[in-house]
C-alpha cells in the first residue's frame, strides 16, 4: 500500500484496494508507462525479476557465512552429541547384529543363488530400492538431457562454429601417442567390465562397478579418437535404445519376480546375471552420457 | 495366489515406471503426453479399485511383500484406506494439471524437450506412490531421491533465467532435506538395527521403554522430521518455495503445489503414527516443535502472501500457509489431528493445481502478464478460469459448502481439549482473516473491468490465439470444482475412510 498517495481519503483507499491497487510498486506497470503500447516481450517482468533475486542474492551473501557456519557448528555438535551416545562401531553385541544380518550371511547362497551376499541383498532381498536407484540414474541422465541438450534456446550459430571448428582441429591433429595408449588399454577395459559385470554373482562386483568400469572405457575412447569415431558405432539413437532398454529390462525381469514372489507363485527362471547386466547398461550410459552432455551437449 | 486386487498397488508403481522410461525414447512430445495422462488415469482407476476392496466394511490392511522374502528381509508395501484414497486423488489431480496446463506446457517447454518432460511427471507419480505406500524406510529415502530430482526437472523445464536460479535453490534445499533425512535414518538403523517398519516400530518401542539410546533415537526423529519439513516447505525452511512453484510452468506449478509436498508429508505421517508411535513423539517434543513451526508458517505465509503481487507467487506463499495448518494437525499429537491433516491434504491437493491451472489461463489471456493489476479483468475474458479462481479461492479462505471450510472445522474440534487449544482456534481464526486478505481482492481483481485504455492495452499485447476457447483446460478446471464442492458438501464418507485409515495405518 506504499505507493498510496497520503492525501487519499479513507474511501479512496478502500475503493483503490478493492480495484487490485495495493500492490507496493508494480514494476511491470512502471515499464509499460515508460515504453507506451510498442511490441513487447511476452513476459516482461522477467528481466526485472532477475535484477531483484540478483539484488536479493547479493544481500544475502553479506549475512550468509555468520549465519552458515552457527548453523552449522549447531547441527555438528548435535550430531557428535548423539554418535558419543551410539553403539560403539564394529561391537559383537550392537543392535545391527540381529537376526537380519546373521539370515543374509547364513542363507543368501541357498535362497538367491549368488555367492556374492552384497549382490544378493542388492539383486534379491532389497531389488526394489536398487530399481529405485537405477531409476535414480536414468532421471539424473534424462534431466542432463533437459538441461544442456542442444536446442534453440541454448545454442546459437556461434556455439555450432566453436564446436565444429574444435572437431576439425582434432581431425587433423590427432593425439597419436594418446591413441596407441588407448588401443591398447581398451579392449582389456572392456574386457574387465565384462568380467566384472558376470562375474558379480560370485565375487565383488555386479552391475554398478562393471558399469562404471564399461562407461570408463567409452569416455577413454572418445576422448582419444574424437566424437565422431564414436558416435559412427554408438549413435544418439542407439545410445537412448541401450539405455531404455537397460532399465526396460531390468524393471520387466524384477516386475515378474515381485509379482511371483508375493503371489507365492514358483519362479524357475534365475537371472541375477541378467539383472546385473541391466544394471550395468544403465550405469555404463550415465557415466558417458554425462560426459558427452556436459562436453558438447549432445550424445 | 493373492486376491487380484491385493496386487494393484504394485501394478500402479510399475506401470508408472515404465511409462516414464517409455517416454524417454519417445519422439513426438504429444504421445508422450497422452501415454503419462494414460498412465494417471490408470493409476487412479486402480487406487479406486483398491480402495474399493480395502474400505468395504470396517476396512482391512494388507502387507505386499516386494519379492519372495517376508519382512523384515525384504522390502514390503502396505496398502490401507488411506494410502488408495491419497494415491487415487494424486494420481487424478496429476492427470488434470498435465490436461489442464497443456496449452502453457506446449508454450513453455520445447517439443524436442517434452518426452523428457513426461519422464519426469511419470517419476514422479511414481515416487509419489511409493512414499504413500512404502513399509520401508529405506525405500522411502530412495523415493525421495527420485522425486528431488523429478521435481527439480519439473521447475528447470520451462528455460528461463530465473527459473534456474529457482531450481538451483530448490535443489540445494532439497538435497539437504535428503541429506537430514538419510543422517537421521542412519543413526535409525544403528541404535536398532532394522529397515522394516514393523520391526523398527518393536524395536523403538522397546529402547523407549528401557531409555537405552535415548538421544540417538530423539536426534534421529528430529533429523527425520526436519529433513522431509524441509522438503515439504514446512515453515522457517521455506524461501525456496515461491521461486520454484512461482515461476515454473502452469503444469509444474500445479503438481509441485498440489502433491510433491504431499509425498513427503504422508511419509512423515507414516513415520509418526506407524514407526515412532504418536505417544513416543509427544514425549520427545517432536509433535510440539511441529507444531509451533506450522503455526508460525500459517501466519507468515499469509503474510507475505499479502505482500505479492505477482499472482503466482502469492499462490506459492499460500501453499507455504496451507501446509502450515497440515503441520499444525499433525503437530496436535492425537489421532483426531491427524485426521483433520489428511483431510486438508486432499483439500490442498485439489485446491492449489485448480488455482494455479486458473491463474495460468488468466495471465494467458492478459498476455501473459502475472502482476494482478494487470489481470483486471481477466475473468471475462475466460469465465471457466474466472470461476474456477474463485471457488479455489473461496475455498482456500473457508467458506461453508467449499472443501477448506471442512478441514479447518476438523482442526478447530481436533484442537479442542489439545494443550494449546486457545493459541490453536486463535491462529486459526487470525490465518483466515489474512487468507481473505489476499484472496478477496485477487478474486474482485479479476472480475472489475479495468479502465478502457489498460484494457485495450492488454488486448493488443496478448496473442489472440489465447484467447481462444481452451477445451482441455475447462475440463480440468471443472473437474477440480467439482472435486472440491464434494470435499465441501460431501465429506462424511470421505472423512470416515481417513479415519479408518488411520487406524489402520
Amino acid at each position: 500500500m506504499s505507493n498510496t498517495p497520503e492525501n487519499k481519503t479513507l474511501t479512496e483507499r478502500l475503493v483503490s484496494w478493492v480495484n487490485g491497487e495495493r500492490e507496493p510498486k508494480d514494476q511491470t506497470l512502471f515499464v509499460m508507462e515508460k515504453r507506451h503500447r510498442q511490441p513487447r516481450r511476452p513476459q516482461p517482468s522477467d528481466e526485472e525479476h532477475e535484477e531483484q533475486e540478483r539484488h536479493r542474492f547479493r544481500r544475502f551473501l553479506r549475512g550468509f557465512p555468520v549465519a552458515a557456519v552457527m548453523i552449522c557448528g549447531v547441527l555438528v555438535a548435535v550430531l557428535v552429541w548423539a554418535v558419543m551416545t551410539m553403539p560403539a562401531f564394529g561391537e559383537a553385541g550392537n543392535p545391527i547384529n540381529n537376526e537380519v544380518a546373521e539370515h543374509y550371511l547364513e542363507y543368501t547362497e541357498e535362497e538367491t543363488g549368488a555367492t556374492n551376499a552384497v549382490t544378493g541383498m542388492i539383486l534379491s532381498y532389497r531389488g526394489f530400492d536398487t530399481l529405485g536407484e537405477s531409476c535414480v540414474l536414468f532421471l539424473a541422465v534424462s534431466c542432463v538431457m533437459l538441461l544442456l541438450g542442444r536446442d534453440a534456446h541454448n545454442t546459437d550459430e556461434h556455439d555450432l562454429l566453436k564446436i565444429g571448428q574444435e572437431d576439425t582441429i582434432e581431425k587433423q591433429a590427432p593425439d597419436r601417442i594418446l591413441q596407441q595408449v588407448a588401443r591398447t588399454l581398451i579392449p582389456f577395459i572392456f574386457l574387465f567390465a565384462l568380467y566384472v559385470l558376470i562375474n558379480g554373482e560370485v565375487s565383488p562386483g555386479g552391475g554398478f562397478s562393471g558399469g562404471t568400469i564399461l562407461g570408463c572405457g567409452l569416455i577413454l575412447y572418445t576422448v582419444s579418437y574424437g566424437h565422431a569415431a564414436t558416435s559412427r558405432w554408438f549413435s544418439a539413437a542407439i545410445y537412448a535404445a541401450v539405455r531404455t532398454f537397460g532399465l526396460l529390462l531390468y524393471a520387466g525381469l524384477y516386475g515378474y519376480y515381485i509379482f511371483m514372489g508375493a503371489n507365492g507363485l514358483e519362479s524357475t527362471v534365475h537371472f541375477s546375471m541378467a539383472i546385473d547386466l541391466a544394471v550395468g547398461l544403465v550405469v555404463a550410459c550415465t557415466v558417458y552420457g554425462f560426459y558427452t552432455l556436459f562436453q558438447r551437449g549432445e550424445i | 495366489m493373492r486376491p487380484m486386487v491385493e496386487n494393484y498397488p504394485f501394478f500402479s508403481i510399475f506401470a508408472c515406471m515404465v511409462a516414464g522410461i517409455l517416454c524417454a525414447v519417445i519422439k513426438k512430445g504429444k504421445t508422450a503426453w497422452y501415454l503419462t495422462i494414460g498412465v494417471c488415469a490408470l493409476t487412479a482407476l486402480l487406487s479406486a479399485l483398491t480402495l474399493a476392496a480395502v474400505g468395504e466394511g470396517d476396512g482391512y490392511a494388507f502387507v505386499y511383500t516386494m519379492g519372495r522374502f517376508a519382512a523384515p528381509y525384504g522390502n514390503a508395501i502396505r496398502v490401507g484406506p488411506l494410502q488408495a484414497l491419497l494415491t487415487m486423488v494424486f494420481a487424478g489431480v496429476m492427470a488434470l494439471a498435465l490436461t489442464g496446463g497443456s496449452r502453457d506446457l506446449f508454450h513453455d517447454v520445447q517439443e524436442k524437450k517434452l518426452p523428457l518432460y513426461c519422464t519426469m511427471c511419470c517419476m514422479t507419480l511414481a515416487s509419489l506412490l511409493a512414499l504413500t505406500y512404502t513399509n520401508d524406510v529405506f525405500t522411502g529415502y530412495v523415493f525421495i531421491e527420485i522425486s528431488t530430482i523429478a521435481a527439480c526437472a519439473l521447475v528447470m523445464a520451462k528455460d528461463t533465467g530465473p527459473n534456474l536460479i529457482a531450481t538451483i535453490r530448490y535443489l540445494f534445499m532439497s538435497l539437504l532435506g535428503s541429506g537430514l533425512f538419510l543422517i537421521g535414518l542412519t543413526f535409525l538403523n544403528a541404535v536398532t538395527g532394522y529397515l522394516l517398519m514393523p520391526s523398527l516400530s518393536t524395536a523403538i518401542a522397546d529402547l523407549a521403554a528401557s531409555g537405552q539410546y535415548h538421544v540417538p533415537l530423539t536426534v534421529s526423529a528430529g533429523l527425520m522430521v526436519a529433513g522431509l519439513g524441509v522438503k515439504s516447505a514446512m515453515f522457517p525452511f521455506h524461501l525456496w518455495l515461491p521461486g520454484a512453484h512461482g515461476g515454473a510452468t502452469t503444469t509444474s506449478s500445479a503438481i509441485l503445489s498440489g502433491l510433491v509436498l504431499k509425498g513427503y508429508i504422508v511419509l512423515m505421517i507414516v513415520l509418526m503414527v506407524r514407526v515412532f508411535g504418536l505417544a513416543l513423539m509427544v514425549e520427545m517434543g517432536m509433535t510440539t516443535v511441529v507444531l509451533l513451526f506450522g503455526l508460525m508458517g500459517m501466519i507468515f505465509g499469509s503474510v507475505s502472501a499479502i505482500r505479492e503481487h505477482h499472482v503466482k507467487r502469492m499462490l506459492a506463499y499460500s501453499s507455504v500457509a496451507q501446509i502450515g495448518y497440515i503441520f499444525m494437525g499433525l503437530g496436535l499429537g492425537s489421532p483426531a489431528g491427524i485426521v483433520a491433516s489428511c483431510f486438508h491434504i486432499l483439500v490442498h491437493a485439489t485446491c492449489k493445481p485448480l488455482l494455479f491451472l486458473c491463474a495460468g489461463r488468466l495471465s494467458a489471456v492478459s498476455g501473459h502478464h502475472r502482476s494482478l493489476k494487470n489481470l483486471r479483468g481477466s475473468a471475462y475474458r475466460d469465465i471457466a478460469a474466472g470461476i474456477g479462481f474463485t471457488v479455489g479461492a473461496l475455498s482456500m479462505i473457508g467458506i461453508p459448502l467449499f472443501g477448506g471450510f471442512v478441514s479447518k472445522l476438523y482442526f478447530a474440534s481436533a484442537s479442542l481439549n489439545s494443550n494449546g487449544m486457545v493459541m490453536v482456534l486463535l491462529t486459526i481464526a487470525l490465518s483466515t482473516v489474512l487468507n481473505a486478505l489476499y484472496y478477496v481482492p485477487a478474486v474482485l481483481a479479476i472480475w472489475i473491468t479495468p479502465p478502457p485504455e489498460l484494457q485495450q492495452h492488454i488486448l493488443e499485447i496478448s496473442d489472440p490465439r489465447e484467447a481462444e476457447f481452451d477445451r482441455n483446460f475447462t475440463i480440468a478446471a471443472v473437474i477440480l470444482m467439482a472435486g472440491v464442492f464434494v470435499l465441501g458438501i460431501f465429506y462424511h464418507p470421505i472423512l470416515d475412510v481417513i479415519q479408518m485409515g488411520v487406524q489402520l495405518l
